[in-house]
């Protein structure tokens, strides 16, 4: 596998609570490839896929409401730590 | 400039009331910090747990950041931040946010409500600098005489620019108080009969946010030209 694949390979299913999204685009700035704001200010996801793993949970935690929502493989929540 | 993790240390932290702290974080080399005014940092005060904090210090100033927190919450920010040594070292990502100037040659409004006051240093000396000629006004809206803090800073700009005006409003004012009393909404509602030409920045409680939104768009502005950030 190439190291840009191997390097974004799923490892969260990630959603946005909207209700929470207060558009200040965090996410959007750390995790370009996998955020942006829709016509409304709300994050919405771009790919699922679209920046490493790492970036992924660094804008799921950068999110001042956590409104980003992070799933591990086994369906267990990662973000927002419970 | 994509936002990156870096270490600051955190080198002052000064008292300015009871509700707001502003403190100083040095950048350690060779990394420096660019940012846009407006921008904000994230900052990880503890294992599982970042806060978010609009920085107030000038772009010019690359090895130094600055943020102003409303420690009345008490939360987990505020206290890690009243009580943590100085000295220590904390996980920063920056600069992060949409939150910034137009560049457009345009009169502009900023409407803040307590905290929300942070990023507008920054925003209102660049936007002077850039263009010294087209108006700009300040609305703080603040509840009490005693939370008020950076006034002789608005009048050091009032002063160095002819254009710039700052209106400090108290909506429960103690009876000393003798400039303006009420909300912003309803200070920029008396103030303009229309500001079509105009455009603003909001930036606090998201019901400031709304009500003035709606009311400047009433008043001729239009929509792409309200920028906002909410705080909550």
């Amino acid at each position: 596998m190439a190291d840009d694949a191997k390097a974004k390979k799923k490892k969260y299913t990630i959603k946005v609570d909207r209700d929470k999204c207060i558009g200040a685009a965090s996410c959007v700035g750390v995790a370009p490839g996998t955020f942006k704001l829709d016509d409304q200010n709300k994050a919405v996801i771009v790919s699922q896929t679209g920046d490493t793993p790492e970036n992924i949970l660094l804008s799921a935690q950068s999110c001042p409401t956590n409104a980003i929502i992070l799933t591990d493989e086994k369906g267990n929540q990662v973000w927002p730590a419970k | 400039m994509r936002p990156k993790t870096f270490p600051v240390r955190l080198h002052r932290r000064q008292r300015l009331n009871k509700k707001f702290y502003l403190l100083t974080f040095t950048v350690a080399e060779p990394e420096t910090i660019t940012f846009q005014p407006g921008q904000y940092l994230s900052l990880k005060i503890a294992a599982n747990k970042r806060n978010s904090y609009s920085i107030t210090s000038l772009p010019d100033q690359k090895r130094h950041l600055q943020i102003c927190v409303d420690v009345s919450p008490s939360g987990p920010g505020s206290q890690f931040l009243k009580t943590t040594p100085l000295g220590t070292e904390i996980e920063a990502l920056a600069p992060l946010g949409q939150f910034t100037l137009s560049h457009e040659e345009r009169p502009a409004l900023f409407v803040a409500t307590g905290s929300g006051i942070s990023p507008f240093r920054p925003m209102i000396t660049q936007k002077l600098k850039e263009f010294p000629h087209q108006s700009v006004h300040l609305y703080w809206g603040i509840r009490f005489s005693e939370d008020l803090f950076w006034e002789q800073y608005w009048q050091n700009l009032e002063t160095s620019f002819d254009q710039f005006k700052a209106t400090i409003c108290l909506s429960q004012p103690d009876g000393a108080w003798e400039r303006t009393k009420g909300r912003v909404t309803a200070i920029i509602d008396k103030d303009f009969a229309q500001l079509a030409d105009w455009e603003a920045y909001l930036c606090g409680n998201g019901t400031m946010v709304n009500d003035v939104r709606q009311l400047l768009i009433q008043k001729g502005m239009k929509s792409e030209r309200i920028y906002t950030e909410r705080f909550f």
